[in-house]
């Protein structure tokens, strides 16, 4: 499934989204991103899952949109 | 309620135009229940790091988020503060330092409750749309935006 990136993680990936194995629920996600960009390991970032921040480790589908969000610098 | 609700647009490509502004400010001239106009204007600013100057930040906005969060942000601060009305424009894309990038304007029949709106609107905003700046150097290096508290 395609993962967002925004801000510095775009930087750390050298994209503004990167392809994971789908994965059944955030924490695998996260498990596998890390795998796959250990560098990610050292950043401060929130997991967005269909526009929406995440407070539990929901089941994922195919078809939802993936998008780790580091601290906002609007204004 | 019938029908498609008019989407709103909160982001424009590029700097803010200072005509944008003024012609905002003359549009509400017909609405005559409104006593008090506040507006926040966030201009990028020449900042200096590492002995290197910023010359301009490229925003970077996670489009159909931040057009959620700012629907939700204006319209709760609209029926909190019984405002008249509200707009929001941020700019998306390069915009050199000098120039506007975000532009909030509320309006209500007293005073208090504009500036109040004002502000808290303008606070919500940098927290909680997903809204990223590149700061863009003169050496054309870059640095991440953070927001201070």
């Amino acid at each position: 499934m395609k993962v967002l990136l925004f801000g510095e993680l775009t930087d750390i990936a050298g994209n503004n989204s990167i392809e994971i194995e789908t994965s059944k629920d955030v924490v695998t996600l996260n498990d596998n991103i890390l795998q796959k960009f250990p560098s990610l390991q050292n950043m401060k970032y929130r997991t967005a899952v269909n526009n929406s921040f995440i407070n539990s480790n929901i089941t994922l589908h195919e078809s939802d949109v993936v998008a780790l969000l580091p601290a906002f610098a609007g204004g | 309620m019938s029908g498609e609700k008019k989407e709103r647009l909160f982001f424009q490509e590029g700097a803010i135009a200072p005509e944008t502004i003024a012609s905002s400010i003359s549009h509400h001239s017909k609405k005559k229940n409104i006593g008090a106009h506040q507006i926040f204007l966030g201009q990028v600013r020449e900042d200096e790091k590492n002995g290197k100057k910023i010359i301009a930040i490229q925003f970077d906005v996670y489009d159909e988020m931040a057009q959620k969060e700012m629907e939700k942000i204006r319209e709760e601060i609209i029926v909190v503060h019984k405002l008249t009305c509200a707009h929001i424009i941020h700019s998306k894309g390069m915009v050199n330092t000098g120039e506007i990038c975000f532009f909030v304007f509320v309006s209500s029949p007293h005073r208090k409750a504009a500036t109040d709106a004002c502000s808290e609107m303008v606070e919500r905003i940098k927290k909680e749309v997903p809204i990223f700046g590149k700061e863009i150097f003169e050496d054309e290096t870059h640095q991440w935006k953070k927001n201070k508290d």
